[in-house]
């Protein structure tokens, strides 16, 4: 079963349409194809895949790979 | 249930003077003069005909403006918008019983007097706006 880190990252693959790996920190600096409304597809996204939902006010912090995977950690309670 | 009524669907376009020939060939014409909102970083123009939706054309004022995301995902109807007369009330409501994500939160305007995007599920961009005290017909 894949972890949290590995699930985001798949995700990120997936949306940003390039390779994500669990152990980098793609960011909305970083990545050109993360623009706002990227960011809102990956929110909603990441909500469906791990059945969460997310904070309004948290998803403007969420612009980064890690902090994606710490907020899903938090809300599902393990990794 | 809300009180939201209809009010346009926003339309990219990479230029209003090589759209506009085309909507005043659909029968569209000019509600508004061409108004810039530097806030929100566009230029644009409300356009009406019989019998059909109210349509606000959009360009952007930069490069790398808000409509570039949607022209390069090569979406040109890309906003509904509703006129509210209870602008937080019914982005809540959006948010908490649509399952909407504020995409742009409440702010002034230029053509109206507020504003706010929210992002449906289904991707679907959603525009409530304030309409200035002179425009409100009742």
């Amino acid at each position: 079963m894949p972890t949290i880190a590995e699930s985001v990252a798949s995700v990120l693959s997936t949306l940003l349409a390039q390779p994500v790996t669990a152990g980098e920190d793609v960011s909305m600096s970083t990545c050109q194809a993360w623009d706002s409304l990227k960011h809102i597809e990956i929110i909603m996204t990441v909500e469906q895949t791990f059945g969460i939902s997310i904070c309004p006010e948290h998803i403007p912090l969420l612009t980064s790979q890690h902090a994606l995977v710490s907020e899903v950690a938090q809300l599902v309670g393990h990794d | 249930m809300t009180d939201l009524r209809f009010h346009h669907i926003g339309v990219a376009t990479r230029s209003l003077a090589e759209s506009l020939p085309r909507y005043r060939f659909l029968g569209y014409a000019p509600e508004s003069q061409i108004f810039e909102d530097t806030g929100q970083g566009i230029r644009g123009v409300f356009l009406t005909a019989h019998a059909a939706p109210r349509v606000e054309l959009l360009e952007n004022l930069h490069a790398d403006g808000p409509l570039t995301s949607w022209l390069a995902r090569g979406v040109r109807l890309y906003h509904w918008a509703y006129e509210s007369l209870h602008l937080e009330d019914d982005l809540d409501a959006l948010v908490r019983q649509c399952g909407a994500k504020i995409f742009r939160p409440i702010t002034v305007a230029t053509f109206f007097a507020r504003i706010c995007f929210a992002m449906l599920p289904d991707m679907t961009l959603v525009e409530l706006v304030e309409c200035k005290a002179e425009c409100k017909k009742d």
